[in-house]
């Protein structure tokens, strides 16, 4: 993994750039709500420990980006910035 | 199914809805060819028991007409059919039951996927999410599919199951669908890939799907879900790897 993967200019994408947020087995229900909500979380957690730019937080911000639908990352974040986000990070 | 003889014997495959069709669309996904060959077992077992039970009925009928048999016979209790008509069904439920349970099981198994599409049902069209290639929250190849309307079709196109916007995926990829809604319950289905999942708001349903050919797949809202419901469908576009990450290229620029 490049360095520059978090500079917004990127475009375009190769075959290596296909990959996603795999199987999960603590996961495993057709319901993958859960999934994507502990991926947003984890992501902050690591964040608020490591920084935003660390390599494990980033797989977590792929993560979560991948699984959740955009309106509700959008509403969770307006959540965190009003401060009423349930999550402790 | 072998493409050794396309050239010979060109195949066109029937990957959408055709006027008064009684039978199933050309599966495209092993699931799909699953629940084919399912319904063809279960069917032989109906077919059977369809004429046993007709052979049955008309010889009791004919048999035991009132001219040709005034005194009834008073059976009241007999052990041995019995058990023959418990036994006997209960062996042909399992019979059903085996490959069944077995398709279905191997439904939920989810290999790990190499792409991602959310599919988020509005009323009343489809939102399609590609995030796997974000950097960001806010940047995302996100895109709404309305259904061409019938004045708009141009010649060729199919009246009420042509969209705007086609999702397009890889073929012989493995890809996970996480379908949700915003508003009210909708259901995304396409015959050909043997899915059909509804779309609950706060739910992300996971559905994965392996299509084993290129080609255009047609579906529609599978869920009532209001006034237009019938106006919202889903074309899937299955294309190769190399066009698939050449389209996403130039929807991210
Ligand atoms: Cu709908």
């Amino acid at each position: 993994m490049k360095d520059d993967d978090c500079a917004p200019e990127k475009k375009g994408i190769t075959a290596d750039d296909l990959k996603t947020a795999p199987m999960d087995w603590r996961f495993p229900a057709t319901n993958q709500a859960k999934h994507c909500y502990y991926s947003y979380n984890e992501f902050h957690k690591c964040a608020a420990e490591k920084g935003e730019h660390d390599k494990d937080c980033r797989k977590y911000a792929r993560y979560y980006r991948s699984l959740c639908p955009g309106h509700w990352i959008e509403k969770w974040n307006e959540e965190r910035a009003n401060g009423t986000f349930p999550g402790r990070y | 199914m072998s493409l050794k003889n396309t050239w010979l014997f060109p195949i066109a495959y029937c990957d959408a809805a055709e006027p008064w069709q009684l039978g199933f669309q050309d599966a495209a996904t092993p699931m799909m060819q699953g629940i084919i060959d399912l319904h063809h077992d279960i069917f032989f077992f109906l077919i059977i028991i369809l004429i046993f039970v007709l052979w049955m009925l008309v010889r009791a009928l004919w048999h035991f007409h009132y001219k040709r048999n005034p005194i009834p016979e008073r059976v009241v209790h007999g052990t041995t059919i019995e058990i023959i008509w418990t036994i006997f069904p209960s062996i042909i439920l399992m019979f059903i039951a085996i490959p069944s349970f077995a398709l279905l099981y191997s439904m939920d198994e989810v290999v790990d996927p190499t792409i991602t599409i959310k599919a988020i049902g509005h009323q009343r069209y489809w939102t399609y999410e590609y995030s796997d290639y974000n950097s960001s929250d806010e940047q995302s190849l996100t895109f709404d599919s309305y259904m061409i309307p019938e004045d708009d079709l141009e010649l060729g196109q199919l009246r009420l199951l042509e969209v705007d916007n086609r999702v397009v995926v890889p073929a012989k990829t493995h890809l996970r669908m996480i379908i949700t809604s915003a508003d009210v319950l909708h259901s995304w289905a396409v015959p050909s890939l043997g899915v059909k999942c509804d779309a609950v708001p706060g739910r992300l349903n996971q559905t994965s799907i392996f299509i084993k050919r290129e080609g255009v797949y047609y579906g529609q809202c599978s869920e009532l879900c209001g006034t237009n419901h019938a106006f919202m469908p889903i074309v899937v576009e299955a294309v190769s790897l190399d066009d698939y990450v050449s389209w996403v290229s130039n929807k991210l620029d």
